[in-house]
């Protein structure tokens, strides 16, 4: 798990106002990278790199949304700010629902935009820590074999062990095996456990279920 | 060697035609003897021979001897006598051969019929003036031709008689000759088929003296018939025409005669032969004889009938009716009419007064033409004051002062009042006080400049209201060196309205059209004073920091100067934009107004993520017009080119701006995007306003282009693209100096 300081990563065309920017977050003791371009943060970006990224919506090239959508699809959680000239509501609606964390008229006060800067280095934590949580989960779920995965989608899906068995063509026995090695495997106690686990993991169901 | 054959051949043709004319056969005269049966001199005669002898020689070119012998067969009778004559002949044309001999009267024709054997064998005879009577019973050799007289007492009567339809008389007149007596024999039948009509009487036993007496009493309604008279009762030879002309003149009653010789002697007329027809056809005859015809086979032939011929003279001697004479007669001797004898004075006469008359006409002519010049002046005058009242053009003359010297009926109307009223006052004082100067100035350049520019000045009213004028001016050069002005002037307040409210149309359309791109201005206002706030409250921080960054704070102001000046330029651009003012002329770098709307919109754009792709020529000429209404062109064309590609386009949309230098020195800026293009019908719609394909908006801006582009004297059109999407192109022509710079 990182542990260094969360950056703001600045975003704008405008070479003045992401000087002042950078002058005014940099002034209240964050740690601050500018970029002029969109593509040119997606060129640098770290998707491990706590922080956040305070973008303009209008620019040239990729424009803000563009940005965030780059950025979900190369598995980037970090939160932004949005920035906008005109306080256009669809689009921030927009915005907000891809996962902005905030959505900013400019001209941005500096109290406004502190704040928004620190949720959003609260959510990139707590996503930060989900996402580290899953992956354990997946390391776990990782190490069971084809059949191990194969029963634990049927458990997860309600069946009981005898109607496993018949759905795979095997006795009850067998099933009741699988099924203690999955619990031992994913470190769960109760078949709650196991659900929720698998549910928190994306384990898809068979294509039958009950 | 072909040189000596060329002279062979020239000497050779020079004797060949040598030898032709030699050639050439040489006739020998042709011989006529010629028998004049009477005695010589006889007028009528002389007339028939002439005219015979005329008639041969002008009709060969041979040579013609003619040789002649009297016989005067009447008087010179007898066989001793014809003996010896017969023997001088024959001694006399010893050696000569005639070809034709020409017997003349009944004379030579006897003689001829006689002796010819004897004297010339062989030779053909013609004769002429022989009656036809005379020939009757005689037998003529085969070779004897010619001609019978055509005397014709009988219509000579017949005439008579239809000139004196009273007449009951006729008195018959001649000589005791034997010619005399052969006529005398031969009318007296024809005059007694007249018997119980006339009675005649024949004055023939008397001496000539006696019978001028006897005609002298006879009454009115006699006809008198003159035949001949060789000789008169006393034995007395007389020339015929001059007994005519006697008995003429002194018989109381018309005389009447058929010989040619006693027309125009004092007889009325007759029908009469014409000797010279006969003399000349006789001629004819011969010709064709010596000519080879043979004379077996041409016969005797009629001389020329005779005619009607009348003296007029005597019609009016005898008081009768030319009513009464005949169709065909030929009335002769008619007096010269009063204008035939006197044309000459009567020429003269009525020349002189004709010169007279036009003398008269020309200066009576003259004298209205004076008259009608000064009545026309007056008219014309009348005229042109009418016009000059009768224009809907306002006509004035001043002094350089404005005063005014001459104003027309428009002028009074258009500022409502008199004519006396108006007249030396200076006009400056109609015109808003703002505006004197101006008119002053442009009144001191009338004149100065060759091409005259009307001038649009503002008037005041009487009720208070402003109105527009245009007019012009020229100097007008008065004798004794005045100068006047004369000003032509027109009423423009409807057209400066209609201008005023293009003018308001073009703003708010431009007004319209920034609202539009408010959301863009407003981000390009956004831009500077985001920085500024950020710069602001970044210094506030360095300032409670201690010790305080000055260096930073330094920099930081610096920015904040910057920004807020650039935050002022959106402001001033803007407000610019928005200002209403009328159109300038200036002279405008297209290019930088395409630049200044590319810095305008580029918000607009971004946000539209359209982008636009200029291409600008590097020397392109300036032209003449208004910034800003050419950036409002710009920004229309622009924005409609984007909404035309917004609707439904999966890659990111595209506009290409370019400008180039056409026809020489005008510029054109062509706008092509990738829209949806325009459909056919609506192509040259689009301009009209009110006319959109938009769901918003009122459809006035691209009229509104369109009459900003013509106002600046150039073109805007649309046309749709072979691929997809439409070109808008519009041409400026280029500002050719002059002007304000």
């Amino acid at each position: 798990m990182n542990s260094a300081p969360p950056t703001v990563f600045i975003v704008d065309d405008d070479a003045s106002v992401l000087k002042a920017l950078e002058r005014l977050i940099a002034g209240a003791g964050l740690k601050v990278a500018t970029f002029d371009s969109p593509q040119r943060f997606l060129d640098c970006h770290d998707p491990s790199t706590p922080g956040c990224l305070v973008l303009d919506v209008e620019m040239p090239g990729l424009n803000g949304v563009e940005l965030q959508r780059a950025l979900a699809d190369r598995g980037s959680i970090l939160p932004i700010i949005f920035l906008t000239g005109h306080g256009d509501v669809p689009k921030g609606v927009q915005a907000m629902k891809r996962g902005a964390v905030d959505f900013l008229t400019k001209p941005a006060d500096e109290k406004d935009l502190l704040a928004a800067i620190g949720q959003a280095f609260d959510r990139d934590r707590v996503l930060r820590q989900e996402r580290g949580g899953l992956a354990e989960i997946h390391g776990r779920l990782a190490t069971l074999t084809a059949r191990e995965r194969e029963v634990l989608a049927y458990i997860v899906s309600g069946r009981r062990n005898k109607q496993i068995a018949a759905d795979l063509g095997t006795v009850e026995k067998t099933i009741k095996v699988h099924r203690a090695r999955v619990m031992e495997k994913l470190k769960v106690r109760s078949l709650a456990d196991l659900v929720r686990l698998a549910e928190r993991a994306g384990v898809e169901r068979p294509p039958y279920g009950s | 060697m072909a040189r000596s054959r060329w002279y062979f051949l020239v000497g050779v043709s020079l004797l060949c035609s040598t030898v032709a004319l030699g050639a050439q056969p040489e006739h020998a005269p042709w011989r006529v003897l010629f028998l004049r049966g009477t005695a010589l001199f006889s007028s009528s005669d002389m007339i028939y021979d002439l005219a015979m002898r005329d008639a041969i020689t002008s009709g060969t070119d041979r040579v013609v001897e003619f040789h002649g012998e009297p016989l005067d067969a009447v008087r010179f009778t007898g066989t001793e006598f014809e003996q010896e004559l017969m023997e001088f002949l024959r001694k006399k044309y010893r050696n000569m051969k005639f070809d034709l001999i020409v017997a003349a009267g009944p004379g030579a024709l006897d003689f001829a019929a006689r002796n010819r054997n004897a004297l010339w064998p062989e030779t053909p005879v013609v004769f002429y003036s022989v009656l036809a009577e005379s020939l009757e019973g005689k037998r003529l050799p085969p070779d004897f031709t010619g001609l019978t007289l055509g005397l014709d007492p009988a219509g000579t009567i017949d005439l008579a008689m239809l000139l004196q339809p009273g007449a009951r008389r006729i008195v018959v007149v001649a000589g005791k000759g034997a010619y005399d007596n052969n006529w005398i024999r031969r009318v007296k039948p024809l005059v007694e088929r007249h018997r119980g009509r006339l009675d005649a009487e024949y004055l023939i036993d008397e001496p000539l003296p006696e019978i001028l007496d006897r005609v002298s009493k006879l009454p009115a309604d006699t006809i008198v018939l003159y035949l001949s008279m060789i000789r008169d009762a006393q034995n007395r030879i007389r020339v015929l025409p001059e007994v005519a002309k006697e008995l003429a003149q002194a018989s109381s009653a018309p005389v009447y005669g058929f010989f040619e010789t006693y027309f125009g002697m004092g007889i009325i007329g007759g029908s009469i032969a014409s000797f010279r027809e006969e003399g000349v056809q006789a001629g004819r005859l011969a010709l064709r004889i010596l000519n080879g015809e043979k004379a077996e086979s041409l016969p005797v032939q009629p001389a020329p009938p005779a005619r009607c011929n009348i003296d007029w003279r005597q019609l009016k001697r005898w008081r009768i009716a030319e009513t009464r004479v005949p169709a065909g007669c030929s009335v002769q001797y008619r007096e010269p009419s009063f204008w035939e004898a006197y044309r000459r004075y009567i020429v003269a006469t009525v020349l002189v007064v004709l010169v007279q008359a036009t003398l008269i006409l020309g200066l009576l002519v003259n004298r209205a033409r004076r008259k009608g010049a000064e009545r026309e002046l007056r008219e014309s005058e009348e005229r042109y004051r009418e016009v000059v009242d009768s224009q809907a053009e306002l006509v004035c003359r001043y002094l350089p002062d404005t005063t005014l010297t001459f104003v027309n009926e428009a002028y009074c109307r258009f500022f409502g009042r008199r004519r006396e009223e108006l007249i030396g006052r200076q006009f400056l004082e109609l015109i808003p006080e703002g505006d004197r100067a101006a008119a002053l100035e442009h009144v001191a350049s009338i004149g100065k400049e060759p091409r005259q520019v009307a001038y649009q000045q503002k008037v005041l009213m009487p009720d208070g209201s402003i109105c527009w004028q245009e007019w012009v001016g020229h100097t007008i050069r008065l004798p004794r060196g005045v100068v006047e002005l004369q000003g032509i002037g027109r009423d423009v307040t409807d057209r400066k309205r209609a201008e005023e409210a293009n003018q308001r149309l073009t703003h708010l359309s431009r007004v319209a059209m920034l609202g539009e791109l408010s959301g863009s201005l407003a981000h390009e206002l956004n831009q500077p004073l985001s920085a500024i706030l950020a710069n602001a409250q970044a210094a506030q921080r360095f300032l409670a920091h201690n010790p305080a960054n000055f260096d930073e704070i330094g920099d930081i102001l610096q920015d904040i100067v910057r920004d807020d000046k650039r935050a002022g330029e959106v402001i001033r651009r803007l407000r610019v934009l928005f200002r209403k003012e009328e159109m300038q002329h200036q002279p405008v770098d297209v290019n930088e107004v395409v630049q200044e709307v590319m810095q305008l919109m580029r918000s607009e754009l971004m946000n539209r993520q359209v982008s636009v792709v200029t291409r600008l020529a590097p020397e392109l000429p300036l032209v003449k017009g208004d910034r800003v209404h050419l950036q409002q062109v710009l920004v229309n064309l622009v924005m409609n080119g984007c909404e035309a590609m917004t609707a439904g386009s999966e890659r990111r949309p595209r506009l290409s701006l370019q400008t180039r230098v056409v026809n020489a020195n005008g510029v054109e800026v062509t706008l092509i995007d990738e829209g949806t293009g325009i459909s056919p019908d609506q192509v040259e719609r689009i301009f009209e306003p009110f006319v959109t394909t938009k769901a918003q908006g009122l459809g006035l801006g691209l009229s509104v282009c369109r009459t900003i582009i013509q106002a600046h004297g150039g073109r805007l059109w649309a046309s749709n693209n072979a691929d997809r999407g439409a070109t808008f192109r519009f041409t400026l022509p280029a500002h050719t100096g002059g002007g304000s710079q």
